[in-house]
């Protein structure tokens, strides 16, 4: 009987219903087009900022930052172990660890950097996919500029300060410093450079620092202060980072913007419920006279407002995320293929409309069914 | 003992700023199957009376004793499946439910004890002779169908009293008999009806009338 009521009550009084309805599916779309481009944008950071290399260089506390730019690398040192330090005291999220030792020599006629990588480290058991090269000791990769000029083929031998390696891989060209670069295991280079034991940086990818913290690179030195108090830290600006400064500006105006629209959605949702309960006094009256009880009578007005809500938020996320398609790749620059519908906002948002939309009719509601409804029907 | 004992009740409404007494110590009984007419002048307290007596409105002062228990010492959930189960209101102004048919309408009656009865629905539609209309939204009757539609909602869940306020005050007098009719022939078989009404209409179905005046 009581759903009867409510759904001929609904086709009854469509305009109400559907103005109510309309604005809460306005207020969820926008809901789930901000979280679907901010979860694809998120995931699109997290992989730019892998793509474009390490982002985050530790190197000794007395560096001097001049000459680190003018030479490419640190000329300081600090131990081998700092590397493993940071990894397990950090509390920041970091991904590809390496501990890192540069050491500029001539060879062969050439201004070379011979780089020693250590293995990646990993937080004791995260398993990650290695995005540097394991160099095995007693191999190097060369850069494309130096195999290119002396005519250094892959699997060719050769001679660094008395020491023989194998080349096991020779680099395509990357348009940097790497190209004048021989990579080689760790503790070779701490051999040739008799540095023992020792690096001069520790490169990490900085993948989780995606907060709302505008200066990332201060709570980052912040932290480091702790764990490693004479070391330094380097972020390089990638484009990544650009990007996501594009990103946050978008947001920011949806941050302003969705409080306001929702709050409005609230007090709209509620304005019209007042209205139908109004309009329906003498029909709470009816109701009350015939001896349904006020919870009954309240959840008249209650079940309508949850099939509307229910409703809105399935609409609601439909038109959400047809939007986030059409505009996530041009109003915050997503990748569209990072982009994909989230089925388990739609459950949020089948729970949380409804609550939201219960909280805004409930004291319209309750007050005109306490509110005496014995006069409303007699004759005036 | 009378079905419905009223003792000393009075009804002072409270407003911002003045009270209106629409009843003072007002003592009455209606017994079982009988037929009482209320009359009075407009604000006499017609209304508040009916109002009393269905358990929608606690009076001021006084006791309402319905059938032996005292009626607003009670809950307000007994209150509530009292008037589910022994009170059928009728009104001048019908209050059908706009958006649903005479059929469902009537429903609704016994749809508050819980659920709706197709059985008493008949039965009820029989007595004010509505078969033909019971697919019919309110909008679409006549005033007269609209009051016997209402009459035949209270009749269906078989209450042990109608309370009746100017029933016919919006009816010519050919549809006030019919009205009327019904409900004498409601009070033969055991029922009780209190009408209010401003004209003499009633008069010769009542077994007694009072005056509020
Ligand atoms: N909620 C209220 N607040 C204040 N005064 C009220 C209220 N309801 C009714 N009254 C007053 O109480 C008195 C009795 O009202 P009631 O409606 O019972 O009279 P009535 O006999 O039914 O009148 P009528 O014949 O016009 O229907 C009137 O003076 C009325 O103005
Ligand atoms: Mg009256």
């Amino acid at each position: 009987m009581i759903f009867t009521i409510i759904m001929k009550e609904i086709l009854h009084r469509k305009q109400n219903f559907f103005l109510a309805c309309a604005a809460l599916t306005v207020g969820t779309a926008l809901y789930v087009l901000f979280y679907t481009v901010t979860r694809a944008t998120n995931t699109e950071t997290v992989r730019l900022t892998r793509d474009m290399g390490f982002n985050l260089r530790i190197v000794p506390g007395d560096t001097d930052i001049n000459r680190f730019w003018l030479e490419g690398f640190s000329d300081r040192y600090m131990p081998e172990s700092y590397a493993n330090r940071f990894l397990e005291h950090s509390n920041l999220a970091f991904a590809h660890v390496l501990a890192t030792l540069h050491y500029r020599m001539h060879w062969r006629g050439m201004d070379v950097v011979l780089t020693g990588l250590s293995r990646e480290l990993e937080p004791s058991g995260a398993i990650r996919s290695r995005m540097s090269f394991a160099i095995t000791p007693g191999t190097v990769y060369l850069g494309h500029t130096i195999a290119a000029e002396l005519g250094i083929a892959q699997e060719d031998m050769i001679e660094i300060e008395g020491r023989r390696f194998r080349v096991a891989k020779v680099l395509s060209e990357l348009g940097n410093m790497d190209d004048i670069r021989i990579f080689a295991a760790l503790g070779d280079v701490q051999e040739i450079s008799g540095h023992r034991r020792q690096i001069n940086e520790i490169t990490a990818l900085q993948c989780l620092c995606l907060d709302e913290r505008e200066d990332a690179l201060a709570s980052i030195r912040e932290q480091l202060k702790q764990v490693l108090p004479d070391a330094e830290v380097i972020m390089n600006t990638t484009i990544a980072q650009a990007r996501e400064q594009q990103r946050r500006l978008g947001d920011k105006y949806f941050i302003l913007l969705l409080p306001g629209i929702l709050g409005t959605v609230f007090i709209w949702v509620g304005v019209l419920t007042m209205m139908n309960v109004k309009e329906r006094k003498s029909e709470i009256g009816i109701y009350s006279a015939l001896g349904y009880s006020s919870f009954r009578i309240i959840s008249l007005f209650l079940v309508r407002g949850i099939v509307m809500a229910l409703l809105g938020a399935a609409a609601g996320f439909v038109l959400g995320t047809l939007l986030a398609f059409t505009w996530g790749p041009h109003i915050f620059t997503v990748t569209p293929g990072i982009l994909g519908p989230d089925f388990l906002i739609l459950v949020r948002a089948l729970i949380y409309v409804p609550a939201v939309t219960i909280l805004s009719i409930l004291v319209p509601i309750v007050t005109a069914v306490t509110e005496d409804p014995a006069r409303v029907i007699l004759n005036q | 003992m009378a079905l419905i004992s009223l003792e000393y009740v009075t009804k002072v409404y409270h407003n911002t700023n003045e009270r209106v007494t629409a009843l003072q110590d007002l003592t009455l009984e209606v017994e079982r199957s009988e037929f009482l007419v209320v009359k009075g002048a407009s604000g006499s307290g017609k209304s508040t009376l009916l109002l009393i007596m269905g358990g929608m409105l606690r009076p001021t002062r006084g006791r309402v004793i319905i059938d032996g228990s005292e009626l607003y010492r009670l809950p307000p959930r007994a209150r509530t499946a009292f008037r589910a189960n022994q009170i059928g209101f009728i009104f001048q102004m019908f209050h059908l439910i706009p958006y649903l048919t005479v059929r469902e309408n009537i429903l609704t009656g016994t749809g508050a004890l819980g659920t709706p009865d197709e059985g008493m629905l008949m039965e009820a539609v029989r007595a004010v002779d509505m078969e033909k209309r019971i697919h019919n939204f309110p909008n679409e009757l006549s005033t007269g169908e609209m009051q016997r539609a209402a009459l035949a909602r209270a009749l269906s869940k078989k209450p042990k009293i109608i309370l009746a306020d100017e029933p016919t005050g919006n009816l010519d007098e050919k549809n006030a008999a019919r009205i009327f009719t019904c409900l004498k022939e409601y009070t033969k078989q055991g029922g009780t009806a209190v009408v209010v009404t401003h004209g003499p209409d009633a008069d010769d179905y009542s077994d007694r009338i009072i005056s509020l005046d």
